[in-house]
């Protein structure tokens, strides 16, 4: 027991980075790169262990009439050097190219700013920096007797590319999806955005997997407190591997022992284009497509990018009509339960006959009827996403019918209780946000037990509780259920009714203090008869 | 109900008496103590059904007189 | 100054909020009875007088409350009488407070284990209810505001479901002959009304530091008071039309029994568990603030740095003590008739205006 809490204790300082590996300068000059060529490339080779994929093309090229030994290094797979090489090696009449420019002595400055026909070029004077380019996709270039190199991006991977999200589809609307490659992503959305005050910046994250993590955010629109604690939160992460954005999000989000998630993640780039125009901050995590938003409050996880590409009124009725199903998703089973258990006067009499004469032949509680089809429900579901795709879509159907109605005809549990887990089931997929979604899932259990052992009273109390807890989480500063409570009035236009577009005047108050406006107040005219 | 009192107090003694010996704030720490001994001691004694002094016995017999003089003249 | 022990802040709208759910609290489940019981009929008349005078005393905190805005009632108690007197003082509001809170705990215990659920040991139910409140006073004030703020619609909306579905069943006959008790009988019954919540409202005297733009809180005090003093009067004078005036002063709780009446076709009927939910509610926030406003008093009384520490232990003493207090319904009726309203004037009139007059006197304000 004592062990536990301890390797629990450890595990939370661990996670919130109280003590950070410093890199300390001596490192640096440790690291330096070497006068000759051969002993660079024999440092680089034993470095990565004479890894097969590592590729070492050696050359010389003439120039100022002196002959230099010179070599690339590139990770095949990673790296395509194609342009490289020919900038460096190809000339038009079959002779090796000769590089003419006598007031450049320093070679590598000479093939920096004569030759090299890549864009994107940096200099390296340590291995650590080369190697982490090398291993990135940049090709690095050195030359025989300088201790400094060239590193010049020549990325070219194997993609995933621009495909349709698979967990936030829409019926109007963008059909892209972010994919894996950070570049891919961020570019997505400085389409959408072609302002220049959407800004960003990046960091590698991650000790042995180093990943790229980029923040964007607009400035001006975008609270200057909240970016300062992003990045305050992201240097305070000491951790060895960040494989998905979901890494990130469990190591910054505000409370990490509450069910309800504080931070949104989104695969669509309209959905993350949308927050940053309200002033949000987005987190991108390069080698996964899902980018995190910034603060994230209770409404955001139940609104759609598509609300706002249908018309208003569908909008608004789609949204409440989303509420309608949290609750029932939330309370269903155990309004069930705490009926038939404790208060069967409220159900009309003709109703409560034949649920009385269902339950007659039943052996168990009502509760545990529940906890039998709600577990029997998990597992389908579950199983239905690990499935193969053929297989997976009959299980989830026929499995749902036919194990429900072999139950009820078993006589496990009763036709009532089937319909009211099927029900709860299909409406807690209309949350739009799944990680809402599953911490509903896990609620719903405790409402049953309270339901069971204190009827309707338990239920309101556990009400009071959730309702309490969420009233005391904050995102990033901001009270997560604003705008109910703080009831903030001219937020309500786009909380639960989505009031047209022109009526949208305002950003939400407490995500974005500054830069108010979002357009000049002018209702639609009607056309002139 | 004893057992309720009992867990609560445990719980309080194992996770907040720490911290407040740690920050040196010991007259929460002798406040929040000897309310906490007086409580389970007065559950104790309940679960045990000892007669309990019930402070509206003390409160009826201070306004009991008053009571009387204005009830009687309103009515 | 003392250090701040709460670091929340609540706005206005919030603070007319927790003022009204908290004269609904009990009061909306014990006064009706007890306002019908001397003056019958005419019990509609006493709620009317109560909540007139009600607005008095509101007015009389407000203007206790804005001489020292940045102070809480045990806080200026210490200001105005001095360390010792003071420090007496703040003690006996602590107990008032404490005494409230258990008292309105009892009230839910009471009403869960009579009507919904008679097998249910009462032990049980206050503990559930202690839970939810050591957790809400834990969190702090704004917590508890920010919860009453979502709460408010689900109270109105049940509200005016009770209110619509009863109108069919109005029989106007039942109020005649008005004014047949008599001044003396509706003074007597308005009793109940003053010291149920308006006396109590003193608990908001602990919160007028926390409040943004204390100077114009009065507004605010007095629309909450006035709202919860108007759906009482709504209630007891359908429970006048709908019950008449013998069954709502024998029965304890007669608004549950009003909900019971509530019947729409044939499908919707026998609900007043649903509309109990408001009682609970109410309730809840009523002792979320009464076991607040205690916690924080003693734990400026003690100048600590927080009443975090203090939450649990005071809140066993506040199981154990809700059982001593009484020993079955008659003794509360009485009590609460008889003894309640006197023992409540000390602490909502006698010492206010104690500390007004003094503060006035010694021309001590901030």
């Amino acid at each position: 027991m004592v062990s536990f809490y301890e390797a629990m204790k450890k595990m939370h300082k661990r996670g919130t980075g109280r003590h950070k590996s410093l890199e300390s300068d001596t490192n640096k000059t440790a690291n330096a790169l070497k006068d000759t060529l051969e002993d660079n490339l024999r440092f680089i080779d034993a470095g990565l262990g004479n890894s097969t994929d590592l590729v070492i093309r050696q050359f010389t090229i003439t120039a100022n009439r002196r002959l230099c030994r010179t070599a690339i290094v590139y990770i095949d797979g990673l790296a395509n050097p194609q342009a490289l090489l020919d900038s460096l090696l190809k000339d038009d009449n079959e002779t090796r190219k000769a590089i003419e420019h006598p007031e450049e002595t320093n070679p590598l400055q000479l093939l920096r700013d004569y030759v090299l026909t890549i864009g994107d070029m940096h200099g390296a004077s340590d291995f650590d920096t080369l190697l982490h380019a090398v291993l990135s996709g940049d090709t690095a270039i050195l030359v025989d007797g300088f201790a400094e190199g060239i590193v010049a991006d020549t990325r070219d991977f194997t993609d995933r590319g621009v495909t349709e999200p698979s967990s936030q589809t829409v019926v109007r609307g963008p059909r892209e999806g972010f994919s894996e490659t950070l570049r891919t992503n961020t570019a997505l959305v400085r389409r959408k955005i072609k302002d220049r005050n959407l800004w960003m910046e990046t960091r590698q994250i991650g000790d042995v997997t180093k990943t790229d993590v980029s923040l964007m955010f607009i400035k001006g629109t975008v609270n200057d407190k909240v970016v300062d604690e992003v990045r305050a939160r992201m240097d305070r992460i000491d951790i060895d591997a960040i494989l998905e954005s979901g890494y990130i999000e469990e190591l910054i989000q505000d409370d990490s022992y509450s069910p309800f998630p504080t931070i949104y993640h989104s695969e669509r780039p309209d959905a993350i284009a949308g927050g940053l125009l309200e002033g949000r901050v987005a987190i991108f995590v390069d080698g996964t497509p899902f980018v995190l938003l910034v603060p994230a409050l209770f409404t955001h996880f139940m609104q759609t990018p598509e609300d706002y590409y249908q018309r208003a009124d569908i909008g608004s009725l789609l949204r409440i009509l989303r509420y309608v199903c949290l609750f029932i998703a939330l309370f269903g089973p155990s309004a069930y339960i705490a009926i038939t258990t404790f208060h069967q006067e409220m159900i009309p009499t003709p109703l409560l006959i034949s649920i009385m004469a269902q339950r007659e032949g039943i052996p168990f509680p009502a509760f545990i009827e529940a906890i039998i089809m709600e577990v029997t429900f998990e597992i389908l579901r579950e199983a239905g996403v690990r499935m193969p795709r053929t297989i997976g879509q009959a299980v989830s159907i026929v499995g749902a019918l036919v194990i429900g109605q072999a139950a009820v005809d078993a006589g496990l549990v009763g036709p009532a209780m089937v319909i009211v887990v099927s029900i709860t089931a299909i409406s807690n997929f209309v949350i739009p946000s799944y990680n809402m979604g599953i911490s509903v899932r896990m609620i719903r259990f405790i409402y049953m037990m309270l339901a069971a052992s204190f009827g309707l009273y338990g239920i309101l109390v556990g009400t009071i509780v959730m309702v309490l807890h969420l009233c005391s989480l904050r995102s990033f500063g901001v009270p997560y259920l604003a705008p109910f409570a703080p009831f903030i009035i001219e937020d309500q236009k786009d909380n639960i009714f989505r009031l047209p577009q022109w009526a949208l005047l305002t950003r939400p108050r407490l995500v974005s203090p500054n830069n108010r406006k979002r357009q000049k107040n002018h209702p639609p005219h009607k056309p002139a008869p | 109900m004893l057992w309720i009192s009992l867990i609560a107090a445990a719980c309080v003694v194992r996770y907040q008496y720490p911290k407040l010996k740690r920050r040196k704030q010991l007259k929460e720490l002798w406040l929040s103590a000897s309310i906490l001994v007086f409580a389970l001691g007065l559950s104790v004694a309940q679960s045990f059904h000892a007669p309990i002094p019930n402070p509206l016995d003390w409160i009826t017999a201070i306004y009991k007189p008053m009571s009387k003089v204005v009830l009687s003249a309103l009515s | 100054m003392q250090p701040m022990i709460e670091k929340g802040k609540i706005n206005r709208r919030q603070f007319a909020i927790l003022t009204m759910l908290f004269s609904l609290g009990s009061t909306i489940l014990i006064v009706p009875s007890a306002l019908t019981a001397v003056s019958k009929q005419d019990g509609w008349i006493s709620a009317i007088v109560g909540v007139l005078l009600g607005m008095l005393l509101i007015g009389l905190y407000t203007v206790l409350g804005s001489r020292y805005p940045k102070q809480s009632l045990v806080q200026y108690s210490e200001t105005i009488l001095g360390a010792w007197l003071g420090k007496i003082v703040a003690l006996l509001f602590f107990s008032f407070f404490f005494l409230l809170s258990s008292l309105v705990l009892r009230n839910v215990g009471d009403f869960i284990t009579t009507i919904v659920m008679p097998e249910t040991p009462i032990q049980i139910v206050h503990w559930i209810f202690v839970f939810a409140v050591l957790m809400a006073v834990s969190l702090g004030l704004e917590v508890i505001a920010r919860s009453s703020e979502i709460f408010l619609p689900w109270v109105v909306f049940l509200l005016l479901i009770l209110i619509v579905f009863l109108v069919p069943q109005i029989q106007f006959d039942r109020i005649q002959p008005v004014f047949e008790s008599g001044t003396k009988a509706i003074l007597h019954s308005s009793l109940s009304i003053i010291s149920i919540p308006y006396l109590e409202l003193t608990v908001f005297l602990m919160l007028y530091p926390y409040v943004n733009h204390p100077e114009k809180i009065g507004s605010a005090y007095l629309k909450g008071g006035v709202l919860g003093g108007l759906v009482i009067i709504i209630v007891t004078m359908l429970c006048v039309f709908v019950l008449g005036w013998d069954f709502t002063s024998r029965h304890t709780f007669p608004s549950y029994t009003l909900a019971k009446k509530i019947q729409v076709g044939e499908f919707l009927q026998r609900i007043e568990v649903l509309v109990a939910v408001i009682w609970f509610l109410t309730i809840f926030f009523k002792l979320a603030l009464c076991f607040y406003a205690a916690m924080l008093g003693l734990a400026q009384l003690f100048r600590l740095s927080s009443y975090r520490p203090l939450i649990v232990p005071c809140g066993i003493l506040l199981a154990v003590l809700s059982i001593i207090v009484y020993p079955n319904i008659v003794y509360f009726r009485v009590f609460a008739s008889e003894i309640w309203p006197f023992y409540s004037l000390t602490f909502g009139f006698f010492f206010p205006v104690l500390l007004l007059v003094v503060s006035l006197f010694r021309g001590t304000a901030k």
